[in-house]
């Protein structure tokens, strides 16, 4: 028999569903799951069952989605309020539940799961990492949310919280939540269960609970004027997002516009999450979330999850104290830390020392060395995994794991870098870092560009016609533009003077006005992110081009609305940047031409 | 080569698959409503080709073939893959 998505318990009148999608390690709010929940909600009898608590079986997970391929495999909007009417009845019947009812979350609550627990009259939630709460649909997919969040989220949250949460894709964990709104209760981790409990009992004797917060009125804004600031924070996006942007905005507009919300209110949801869902920066974006996990697997290969991390930092060092700080701030089940000075470690504990340092000899083979500057000389892997971070300071949570062999420590950051939100690649570098030769392959156009004579208006309005939300002058603030400098000095932009004075000058999205797009610099900027994916390649600094494309998404915000750096450069966009050769030849290097025809020549795309 | 996919298709469904498989794998069988196919699975998948013929698959333009995830079956998976190999082959003729 097949294992079904749902499990029920009823104790002392409280019903309690537990979710665990049958043979994943998140959990998936499934079509299955959807006609079982509506069957167990409309068996419920409210005289003897006088609570419902939803919870998940999985700790990392309470819902992640409900499941991509129906995203995937809508062709026509009327296909979308198809194939989510189950899911959507199932929602309703859970919120028309006349008795109270309260999500238990434990794990990550992305998307739909946020929407499922919004149709819950309470949601209460464990405080660590573990659960964090995440509108991915516009922010990962350009997609407008299907399942109710753009009317239910104003009316609780308020036009400008909501507004962050939902279409800037702000990650809020339990407290944060809490603190908006979204959640009426928090509680230490392992006592969420008995406290869902408790307050299921409180809610169904006397209709509320002392372990709850008392939700106040949503704060109220100038409707028009934060209008205004977001109209034209979206008109600041590249031209194919603002549709999306545009449609989501109006939506949470109208919620905090209308007192009541009924049926016409999430059609009109439906209707444009339907239109959303066909446009071609939709399928792409989706795209990406399968280049995301390809990078996953090519890393992990099968490698054990542990449910435990002990790391073990040498304190002294400033790089391994901010990586303790950083992660310890993130509040991750089951990640333990102590001074690699202090005693002797276990034999499974991860070191972390600084790269570079020579002052603690290693007492373990799990051992990291950590660098968060850009480094410009060539990789020394001699003393284990580093982990290359030099975009960790400036806020970008990209790690390039970089080994000269596969190895057990590597994957066991990985592993523990994903449980933190910390996107990582790994890699097999030669002469630098991968980092290294992505930043020169995408800033030093720019730098030459700047250098001819082009203006950084027009430098930004040709990265925002390509589709970049963010710009470098957005993402370089907080590194050392001088070590980076030096980076991009051995990619060829030596003979600029002044270098860290023109990294420090590169656009951000504040000033947008008034530029002219470049299409040779448009043409430069990808033919040079080309050779750079061909050299990584061939070299075997990478194994797969999945990595190249999960480093261009995370360092350099490479849009999502491509897809992916490596699917977008077909062979036919080779040719035709081929054909422009002349025009782009004193933005880029002859080797970037070279390579470029090699690839047009060769007739192989990176992916199939 | 491209007569020859099935059984390496077969291989690779067998691979990513974490749900239990039917004992025989039919090209009618659907991923979604069969197999217990997720969208990690499917990502698995993409994966598990690559190990069986050898280049980069990305699998989001067959997903976006058809108007109803429960329509991604083996044999429409054997269609795009051999034209994936034909493109391959062509290529490096």
């Amino acid at each position: 028999m097949k294992a079904q998505p749902l499990s029920t318990e009823t104790s002392d009148g409280v019903l309690t569903i537990t979710l665990d999608t049958p043979a994943c390690p998140v959990n998936i709010f499934t079509h299955e799951a959807a006609v079982q929940l509506l069957g167990i909600v409309g068996g419920i009898d409210t005289r003897r069952t006088r609570a419902v608590i939803f919870r998940s079986a999985k700790p990392h997970s309470f819902v992640n989605g409900a499941s991509l391929m129906l995203a995937s495999a809508v062709g026509k909007p009327e296909d979308l309020t198809r194939l989510t009417a189950p899911i959507r009845q199932a929602y309703r019947a859970l919120g028309d539940l006349p008795i109270p009812t309260i999500a238990a979350i434990r794990g990550s609550c992305y998307g739909c799961g946020v929407e499922l627990a919004l149709r819950c009259k309470f949601r209460v939630a464990g405080d660590s990492y573990d659960a964090h709460f995440y509108m991915t649909e516009i922010a990962d997919y350009l997609l407008v949310p299907t399942f109710g969040s753009t009317q239910y989220l104003p009316r609780m949250l308020g036009l400008e919280s909501a507004t962050n949460f939902l279409l800037w894709g702000e990650r809020w964990p339990a407290r944060r939540a809490l603190e908006h709104g979204l959640i009426d209760g928090c509680f230490s981790d392992g006592e969420l269960d008995a406290a869902a409990q408790q307050v299921a009992r409180d809610l169904a004797r006397d209709g509320t609970s002392p372990l709850l917060r008392v939700r106040g009125a949503p704060a109220r804004s100038d409707v028009e004027a934060f209008g205004k600031r977001t109209r034209e924070r979206i008109d600041r996006l590249p031209p194919e997002y603002r549709g999306v942007y545009a449609t989501c905005y109006a939506l949470i507009e109208r919620a905090v516009l209308k007192d009541t919300l009924d049926a016409e209110d999430l059609e009109a949801e439906v209707q444009a999450s339907a239109r959303s869902v066909v446009a071609p920066i939709s399928k792409a974006s989706v795209g990406f979330f399968f280049v995301r996990q390809l990078n996953e697997q090519v890393s992990l290969r099968g490698a054990p999850a542990p449910s435990t991390f002990h790391v073990r930092c040498d304190m002294s060092a400033e790089a391994p104290r901010y990586f303790r700080a950083e992660l310890e701030g993130r509040r991750i089940r089951g990640l333990t830390f102590d001074d690699l000075a202090a005693r002797p470690g276990s034999p499974d504990a991860l070191e972390v020392r600084a790269y570079g340092s020579a002052g603690l000899e290693s007492s373990s083979a799990r051992s990291l060395a950590i660098c968060d500057t850009p480094e410009p000389a060539a990789p020394d892997l001699g003393g284990g995994p580093v982990l290359y971070a030099p975009a960790w300071r400036g806020g970008a949570a990209f790690v390039e794991i970089a080994y000269p062999e596969p190895a057990a420590d590597g994957q066991r950051a990985f592993r523990l870098l994903a449980r933190a939100g910390i996107h990582s690649i790994t890699t097999r570098p030669k002469n630098t870092f991968v980092t290294n030769a992505l930043l020169r392959a995408y800033l030093t156009p720019q730098v030459a560009f700047l250098a001819a004579g082009g203006t950084r208006w027009d430098l930004a309005a040709t990265l925002l016609d390509l589709g970049f939300t963010r710009l470098p002058g957005d993402w370089l603030v907080g590194w050392d533009l001088d070590r980076l400098a030096l980076v991009l000095d051995r990619g060829g932009a030596r003979g600029v003077t002044g270098l860290p004075t023109t990294l420090a000058s590169l656009p951000s999205t504040r000033e947008l006005e008034g530029g002219t797009v470049s299409p040779s610099l448009e043409n430069a900027v990808l033919a040079s992110l080309l050779a750079f994916a061909r050299a990584a390649l061939r070299e075997g600094s990478v194994v797969h081009p999945c990595a190249i494309d999960v480093a261009a998404r995370e360092l350099i915000d490479f849009p999502l609305g491509k897809t992916s750096l490596c699917r977008y450069l077909t062979v036919t966009r080779a040719r035709r940047l081929g054909d422009q050769a002349s025009s782009i030849a004193s933005l880029v290097g002859v080797h970037v031409l070279d390579s470029v025809q090699q690839y047009a020549d060769g007739k192989r795309d990176f992916y199939r | 080569m491209v007569g020859e996919c099935l059984p390496r298709i077969v291989n690779a469904v067998r691979g990513a698959a974490s749900a239990p498989l039917p004992v025989e794998l039919r090209e009618e069988h659907s991923f979604v409503l069969d197999l217990g196919f997720d969208s990690l699975a499917m990502a698995r998948l993409g994966l598990a080709l690559e190990d069986q013929f050898g280049f980069p698959i990305l699998l989001d333009s067959w997903l976006s073939s058809q108007s109803d995830p429960s329509a991604l079956t083996i044999g429409s998976l054997r269609v795009f893959v051999a034209s994936r190999i034909e493109g391959h082959e062509g290529a490096a003729a």
